[in-house]
């Protein structure tokens, strides 16, 4: 270090230093401003039903939801389900994972993404795509009774586990194929070779090579299939039906059917606080997989499928492993490809293939739907779009604060503001998003404009669902950024925003893009939050197909989910040509 | 970065069209002169009756200044205007029965209101309703047993004529049945207090007909019976033969809806029949004025355009109940489908509007504990056995090391 460099530094530094500050405070007063306004303050009004009563604190609510036996077995209930979807997603999952890490073969990369298009889909289409596939007279029942001539379908998945279980395994089972393929590929195959040599066993070598450098990643996937099983909400509160509920069916149902704030905002606190635990856990662990990762090449030796070249046996293992690869794949499109099927399909025999699309123009639906299905197409867009801009801006003044690069200079380690942030942003991921539209309705609806404000409040509710997940993939591309080239502009005089401009905007571009257009999907398929403030003319296309989801025929809705999944598949599209999308939270 | 710069032209491209269709500009001038809360299906079958429309041209508000809000189902109605309580933004809220209105009297949403159209509605409704007249009384019918008689008939279970409760499960009829979710649904509400006043409540020393406990019958038919969350849901169930569930949970008007229609009889409509007499639950729907409704006069006027004859007319043909208008016509083919309260023998006299209100709650309750699903734990203990034995045999080997 030398003195003229560092007394340099520091004239420029001053001049710098007031506008980095006034960027700083200005971010820090709309983060704070919005957090308070439309997520704390809110909650808080609904904390007051859970705690107080007559203006005396009380757990009395707490014991009353603890001590009724649904609660309970919906507490119960959520976990069971959660804990067993994860096990099966890890059953069926990670030999996928090790097939797609290991082998070469055409389409590879077509493969996986295509594995991940469930992830990214609505949770109404999903629902919708299930209801086509394995209905009592769905698809696979049909098949199954014809083959085996018997009248009893295979499967019921109404009101049983089974048919709860497999929708979240086909929700989830790509977060765990696409976490661990990394693993596989990272692990250190120097030290299995070097094991072989010394004549361990194979099954040694695997427990003490191979699986402590998966274990890992492993556990994130889980956690992370874990939460989001844990807060199913759409699937469960249809294909349970009264049986089966997770504590956010619970919570709908307590407020919104029964209106007992009283129990489903303690019910709501109790959610809340599994869910911090389970993220907090989620993000040591993420951390932890991070830093195994760093630094390690993948050395994973590829294979290509050479059937001529493989002994009887291995011939054997690798017929069986594309037959399970090609099950997996009709396991995971035969819902969406049902949809699509559907949409086509008169459901009498009077009306045209295109009728569902041509449906989307006309008003018949109208005392249904409330409004033309076009509007709610279009109405899904802008929301979706307008909650992308704010997201992204969220976003990018959360980043302003996390990384001030001033303290990253002096210190060289990160402000204790980014450590309160993180913390700032679990809070809306961890509640549900039941609670946060209540919340927002109770706070706001007195104000004479809510009315017709409403799709504020619906875009809002999105922007809290969304802001977590664009933060990270924003704050992921932006940790790549190598310090020292800032520290190299600033010392030749930039300023703050010369930086910005055009050292850091470039290299987040990606970043920035892929969270934006996540946030885009997210709000697309958002069902929740939207269905409890929708009102009028203010419905998407998620409410649309759910409300039709009794009347007489599928087509329509089938249609509606239809051109969901092209958008939703569309913006999945840009993210792989973009970057990796970050499935982790 | 070009790559980049072409997807942000994309989504602009994206935002552009939308420009045009943008929320704000269309509504948020409006200016309502009325609101009114109702569910799905009023008036909406066959085809939707034009209610805006109608009552425009009756009271001169113009089409656009009124507006219907169809929720979900009647507990939505009341849920909203409960949350809106404060600070109202419906007028007028239809749909709410007599079961509904313990809870918009106790919640104070409604606003009494002595319509001068009432003496053409007929008494006892009204003293069943709601003698203050915070609800009207716009219709009636009865629950009743909604049989396909193409898929199950006389002929296959002669004890049809005279059924009781508990030969539903005997001859196991209710392995064929679909009853709506009492807690979301009103004919599955209808149909559990049915079960309670035939069968009694032994711990509320309710001792209905039959002086048992309703908890039994459902307990036993628990794992037969189909549940579905809305009447609609429940008649595609019904309706599709791959379900084989040909007895839904519906009104003793429902026949009628085929009768009129189509001339189609097959569809008949039960009762049960325990101490030889015909037995059911009434359900009465009514609307309200809201109590600080916005535009009160409005409201008041198309409360007394609702039960009058002309609108009334419409009741049978097109919400498929009977009008609660005296003088109100009901076509011919209802007396030869439907099921006339008038000759049925109701059973909400057994259980008093007093037991009613203050069980209403706690009976859901029971109900939704008979049928929570068991969860297995069996799938639960394989796995943690699995997780911990493989756990202690990867931990005992590292000792040994």
């Amino acid at each position: 270090m030398t003195f003229p460099s560092f007394s340099l530094k520091k004239r420029i530094g001053t001049k710098d230093e007031v506008l980095n500050k006034v960027i700083i405070a200005t971010a820090s007063l709309v983060i704070v401003l919005f957090f308070l306004l439309f997520f704390y303050v809110p909650l808080t009004k609904i904390l007051k039903f859970s705690f107080i009563e007559q203006g005396k604190i009380t757990l009395e609510y707490f014991s009353d939801v603890i001590n009724s036996p649904m609660n309970r077995s919906a507490l119960i209930f959520s976990f069971y389900q959660a804990f067993l979807s994860t096990i099966i997603c890890l059953v069926i999952g990670i030999p996928a994972s090790y097939f797609l890490a290991k082998y070469e073969f055409r389409g590879k990369k077509v493969l996986i993404n295509l594995l991940t298009i469930p992830f990214v889909l609505p949770p109404i289409v999903v629902l919708l795509g299930f209801i086509i596939t394995y209905d009592a007279n769905g698809w696979v029942n049909t098949i199954w009774q014809t083959i085996s001539g018997s009248n009893n379908p295979l499967i019921n998945i109404f009101g049983s586990i089974e048919g709860i279980l497999i929708a979240h395994i086909f929700y989830n089972i790509s977060v765990i194929i696409r976490i661990t393929i990394p693993a596989w590929e990272n692990i250190d195959y120097d030290l299995i070779d070097v094991a072989k040599t010394l004549g361990t066993s194979k099954w040694r070598r695997f427990r003490k090579i191979i699986f402590p450098q998966i274990f890992n990643h492993i556990v994130s996937a889980s956690l992370l299939v874990f939460i989001y099983a844990f807060n199913s909400f759409a699937i469960v509160l249809y294909l349970g039906q009264v049986r089966f509920q997770t504590l956010e069916v619970r919570i709908y149902k307590e407020m919104v059917r029964s209106l007992d704030f009283q129990s489903g905002t303690a019910l709501a606190v109790i959610q809340l606080i599994i869910n911090t635990l389970i993220i907090v856990f989620y993000l040591v662990s993420e951390k932890r997989t991070r830093r195994m990762a760093m630094g390690k090449e993948k050395s994973l030796k590829k294979e290509k499928i050479n059937f001529r070249k493989y002994s009887t046996g291995k011939k054997l293992v690798v017929f069986i492993s594309i037959i399970y690869m090609i099950s997996l794949f009709i396991f995971t499109f035969a819902p969406i490809l049902a949809i699509i099927i559907e949409s086509f399909k008169p459901a009498v025999e009077s009306v045209s293939s295109f009728w569902g699309y041509g449906q989307l123009f006309s008003t018949e639906y109208n005392s249904y739907l409330h409004s033309a299905p076009l509007r709610m197409l279009l109405n899904t867009l802008w929301f979706a779009s307008l909650n992308m801009i704010i997201t992204i801006l969220i976003s990018l003044s959360l980043l302003f604060i996390i990384r001030n690069r001033f303290q990253r200079l002096r210190k060289y380690k990160t402000s204790r503001v980014e450590g309160m942030i993180s913390y700032l942003i679990l809070l809306p991921m961890a509640t549900s998003s039941i609670t946060l539209a209540v919340g927002l309705f109770l706070q706001f609806r007195t104000f004479s404009w809510y009315n017709n404000a409403v799709w504020v409040f619906i875009i809002l509710a999105h922007v809290l669902i969304s802001v977590p997940f664009a933060t990270r993939s924003i704050l992921a591309s932006y940790n790549r950024i190598d310090v020292e080239l800032l520290n190299v502009a600033s010392t030749l005089g930039a300023s703050r925003l010369r930086i910005f401009a055009k050292i850091e905007l470039p290299l987040i571009l990606k970043g920035l893009i892929v969270g934006g257009i996540f946030s885009f999907a997210i709000s697309l398929g958002e069902f929740g939050a939207t269905n409890f403030l929708v009102k009028t003319e203010y419905g998407t296309l998620s409410v649309g197909i759910y409300n039709l989801f009794g009347s007489h025929t599928l087509q329509l809705p089938a249609a509606m989910a239809s051109i969901l999944i092209l958008i939703t598949i569309l913006c999945f599209i840009m993210i792989q040509k973009i970057g990796d999308i970050d499935l982790k939270v | 970065m070009k790559r980049a710069l072409i997807v942000c032209l994309f989504i602009f491209l994206f935002l552009i069209p939308l420009c045009y269709s943008t929320p704000i500009n269309t509504s948020a001038a409006t200016d309502y002169k009325l609101t009114i809360y109702t569910y799905q299906s009023l008036l909406n079958e066959p085809v939707s009756f034009d209610l805006v429309g109608a009552f425009s041209n009756h009271s001169g508000i113009p089409k656009e200044e009124i507006q219907l809000l169809r929720l979900d189902d009647s507990n939505q109605i009341l849920s909203r205007a409960i949350l809106e309580k404060d600070n109202p933004t419906a007028d007028v809220l239809i749909g709410l029965d007599n079961i509904l209105v313990f809870k918009s009297k106790s919640e104070n949403i409604l606003k009494s209101y002595n319509s001068p159209v009432l003496s053409n509605i007929s008494s006892s409704l009204i003293e069943n309703l709601d003698p203050d007249h915070y609800l009207l009384p716009y219709d009636y019918g009865v629950i009743a047993l909604w049989v396909d008689t193409n898929r199950l008939n006389v002929s296959t279970v002669p004890e049809l004529d005279s059924l009781t409760l508990n030969d539903i499960l005997d001859l196991d009829l209710d392995k064929k049945m679909v009853v709506e979710n009492p807690i979301f649904s009103s004919p599955g509400l209808g149909f559990l207090l049915w079960t309670i006043a035939v069968l009694g409540d032994s711990s509320l020393d309710i001792s209905g007909l039959l002086e048992s406990d309703w908890r039994d019958w459902w307990e036993e038919a628990n794992k037969d019976l189909r549940i579905a969350s809305s009447w609609s849901e429940a008649f595609d169930i019904w309706y599709s033969e791959e379900a084989d569930r040909p007895i839904m949970i519906s009104y003793g008007t429902s026949p009628a809806y085929s009768a009129c229609l189509y001339d189609d009889y097959s569809a008949v409509a039960y009762l049960t029949h325990e101490n030889s007499s015909d037995n059911s639950w009434l359900q009465i729907e009514g609307l309200g004025l809201v109590n600080g409704a916005p535009n009160e006069e409005n409201a008041k006027m198309f409360i007394d355009w609702f039960l009058s004859k002309e609108l009334q007319d419409k009741i049978a043909t097109h919400n498929w109940m009977y009008p609660a208008n005296k003088y109100a016509e009901v076509p011919e083919c209802f007396a030869n489908s439907a099921i006339n309260p008038d000759t049925v023998d109701i059973l909400n006299n057994l259980i008093s509007l007093e037991i009613l209100e203050n069980n209403l709650d706690f009976w859901l309750d029971e109900w939704e504990e008979i049928f929570a699903g068991e969860i297995p734990y069996s799938g639960l203990v394989i796995t943690f056995s699995a997780l911990f034995v493989t756990a202690f045999i990867y931990l005992r080997k590292k000792k040994k090391q």
